[in-house]
């Protein structure tokens, strides 16, 4: 009887889940209807969101013409940090197109370029970041910003050699907290996690520099990340509760938090975390992993909807965390391991090598686990969470 | 069954939870255009649904930059928001322009915020395949995703344009009139199960048929089949006329009248069927109410071939489709009726019993048609 449960569970829930996509899709032609008042005010669109379309609107003339590169990035730029700031997809989307006539185009200045290969990174187009940045660093070997996030995309895909000499390359620039917690990040991903932990322990031990909020929560982040690794989960709650203080908008952290306190069973601090946390794909995941601890099903369905949303409008940004949905909340590992194994095609972090494993191992399938640890020592990696 | 039915329950309420309380999603921008055509397509309408946060962007809706998008700024920048439609939306039908107009405007509420709906009139050339291409949104937003719906009579297409692929065409096949006659087939299975007052009715009159009464001497399957093969017999060829003579014109009665009058059959046969002995008139009650069923199904056939150009093709296949779907229903019936040949709890409880149930599903209609 017991072991019957989860099976009629899952079938439930898939059959649930069928209904609910049918009727979200007629949904979405619901009746429209014509407001009673000339007055009643539909959207309210926050500063920041206002600031930045009024702005573009009067540059985009002249970038339209390709005249002036610098009215593209000025667009460009404000477009990124308010899609990181409000991890808002639809801006980044808005950031690519003021650089759209540059797109293509092998003239292409380098800070067009640099921002280009920003939004391809986070659209998760990583080879085609790389491809940018590779061009840019050709042409301009002293751009430290290129090779920042150079090196940062090589680690993303499971490369921490290639990411140090880029990192070691900014010592030389003069950018020497970054390519302290650049290096310490890369070799910490390559055999010496304790000793790059203990150099960036010691540098983030100095105050924060004014100005520079945005690095230090970064390297928190790095720090966190590396706690995690070692196993010591106070420390990385540490880290990121410096880092979301530092940056209350970084939702990087916060999530990174969220799968702490879930692991530790803590769903109700989860709930209080995420309480004013756009609704997005991942918090949506880590709001429904909580509500497992706590009596609903709200946003479970919310979760659904947006991944049958993201899956209607044929949109696959958060592989790793479709995986964790589907091995956690929907209960359906073969499908988990499938995604897990489209993850790691293009992105190679502890954490999908975490994921992959448990899936692999939610299946049974020893090759993928065989071939991950051989991953793992050829790589040196050293993460307490990844259990083979 | 009887567990389905209390989870479906629980499924809809949720549903209707969900969408009282659903969170604004953050995901990439996306709009809604809606093509609407009748089977020859020449009249049909298109809905165009655009984010109010896009339009802030790309025709500049907040007029005084207060950052508070009002139902009058809508009003007020509606030439400009249907000029944006009918500039950026192209459709074609045989590569010869739509004529898009008529547009009224309204507010609409998906779950990344609200919407500004453009509903438009759209006349278009009468052969050919259509072609829709958009680049609304494509100039602000690289990462904007269209979701395009074209809802033929019988068929609906769903895809997503998006900067790199910013048209859909209609492929030959969809248009061919083998896909649109087999349409029309489905369309007409669809009509007799899903309309309830003519499988109410065929149900009343094939119910009786197992009756001793209702029968000569034997007993046998052979007879119980004869019985049926009568009585479906004369209902076909009883709704095919009155089908064939609306659908060229040669009748037009207003619909309601013809939905009301159906209510009335199943009324009277229903009332008809506690009496045994009426089943020996089954066959004349099937081919004269079947006369007024055509009708019923003639309605039906026109919604979905408003202004077609062809008539035989959508009727012959939606006859056909009728005919499916009532075999279907007479095949399922058929082993209960001959099990329950003669019997006697037959005779006296279950065919009355439906028969009331019926009756009484035939009287609300009826209230329901005439008052409405």
């Amino acid at each position: 009887m017991r072991s019957s449960r989860p099976q009629n569970d899952a079938t439930r829930l898939r059959f649930g889940v069928a209904v609910i996509a049918f009727f979200l899709t007629a949904a979405a032609w619901a009746t429209p209807y014509r407001p009673s008042s000339p007055d009643e005010v539909l959207l309210e669109l926050d500063g920041a969101a206002q600031r930045a379309v009024s702005n573009s609107a009067a540059l985009r003339t002249a970038a339209a013409s390709r005249a002036d590169p610098n009215a593209s990035a000025i667009i460009a730029q404000e477009f990124i940090d308010l899609g990181r700031s409000q991890n808002d997809e639809r801006y980044f989307g808005y950031a690519a197109a003021a650089l759209q006539p540059w797109s293509a185009r092998r003239d292409v200045p380098v800070q067009l370029a640099i921002l280009q290969a920003d939004i391809a990174q986070h659209q998760h187009r990583f080879t085609e970041a790389l491809r940018m940045l590779d061009d840019v660093i050709a042409r301009d070997g002293k751009n430290a910003r290129a090779r920042l996030m150079r090196a940062t995309l090589q680690m993303t895909q499971g490369q921490p050699q290639l990411a140090l000499r880029d990192c070691q390359r900014l010592l030389v620039l003069q950018a020497s907290f970054a390519a302290t917690v650049c290096i310490a990040q890369a070799s910490s991903l390559n055999g010496k996690l304790a000793a790059s932990y203990r150099l960036l322990s010691d540098t983030l031990r100095q105050p924060v520099v004014a100005g520079n909020a945005d690095q230090y929560a970064w390297a928190f982040g790095v720090a966190g990340e590396m706690a995690e690794r070692l196993g010591d989960s106070e420390a990385v709650e540490i880290w990121l509760r410096k880092a979301i203080e530092l940056m209350p908008t970084d939702l990087v952290s916060r999530l990174q938090l969220c799968d702490v306190l879930l692991r530790r069973g803590q769903a109700q601090a989860v709930a209080s975390l995420l309480e004013d946390a756009p609704a997005s794909e991942p918090v949506l995941l880590r709001r429904a992993l909580a509500e497992q601890y706590l009596a609903g099903t709200k946003a479970l369905d919310d979760w659904n909807e947006a991944k049958s949303r993201s899956e209607q409008l044929g949109i696959r940004l958060h592989l790793r965390e479709l995986a964790r949905g589907q091995l956690e909340l929907l209960h359906q590992p073969q499908r988990a391991f499938e995604t897990a194994r489209q993850n790691w095609a293009v992105q190679r972090e502890p954490a999908d090598a975490r994921i992959l494993a448990l899936t692999a191992r939610a299946v049974g399938n020893r090759e993928t686990l065989r071939q991950l640890a051989q991953w793992r020592d050829e790589l040196r990696l050293e993460d307490a969470g990844l259990v083979l | 069954m009887s567990g389905f039915f209390p989870k479906l329950f629980v499924i809809l309420l949720s549903i209707v939870f969900i969408g009282v309380g659903t969170a604004a999603a953050h995901s990439v921008g996306t709009s809604y255009v809606r093509i609407e055509q009748s089977s020859d397509a020449t009249i049909s309408n298109v809905r165009v649904d655009l984010s109010l946060r896009d339009l802030a962007f790309a025709v500049g809706i907040d007029a005084n930059r207060d950052g508070r998008i009002t139902w009058g700024e809508v009003l007020q920048q509606s030439p400009s928001l249907v000029s944006y439609v009918t500039s950026n939306l192209t459709i074609t039908r045989g590569e010869r322009h739509c004529v898009l107009d008529a547009p009224t405007i309204s507010i609409d509420r998906h779950s990344d915020g609200p919407y500004a709906v453009v509903i438009l009139n759209m006349k278009c050339p009468t052969e050919g395949l259509l072609a829709v291409r958009s680049n609304m949104m494509f100039d602000i937003d690289a990462g904007h995703r269209s979701l395009l719906s074209v809802v033929g009579p019988v068929s609906q297409t769903l895809t997503v344009l998006t900067i790199d692929s910013r048209i859909w065409k209609q492929s030959a096949a969809d248009s061919g009139r083998w896909s649109a006659f087999l349409r029309f087939v489905v369309q007409g299975v669809w009509h007799i199960w899903t309309g309830f007052d003519h499988l109410a009715f065929l149900l009343l009159l094939l119910l009786p048929l197992a009756r001793p009464g209702a029968l000569s001497a034997s007993r046998s399957s052979g007879n119980i089949a004869r019985a049926v093969f009568r009585v479906v017999t004369a209902f076909t060829a009883a709704h095919s006329i009155t089908l064939a003579c609306a659908a060229f014109d040669y009748i037009h009665l207003p619909s309601k009248w013809v939905e009301s009058a159906i209510a009335v059959t199943i009324v009277i046969t229903g009332i008809a069927n506690f009496y045994e002995r009426t089943a020996r008139f089954g066959m004349a009650v099937a081919f004269g109410f079947g006369l007024i069923h055509g009708l019923g199904f003639a309605s039906a056939l026109a919604d979905i071939t408003s202004n077609a150009t062809h008539r035989l093709l959508p009727l012959v296949g939606f006859n056909l489709g009728v005919e499916i779907g009532q075999l279907a229903v007479v095949a399922a019936l058929f082993p209960i009726l001959f099990l329950n040949r003669g019997s006697d709890v037959w005779r006296r409880h279950a065919v009355t019993a439906c028969s009331l149930a019926i009756t009484a599903l035939g009287m609300a209609w009826l209230i329901q048609r005439v008052a409405s």
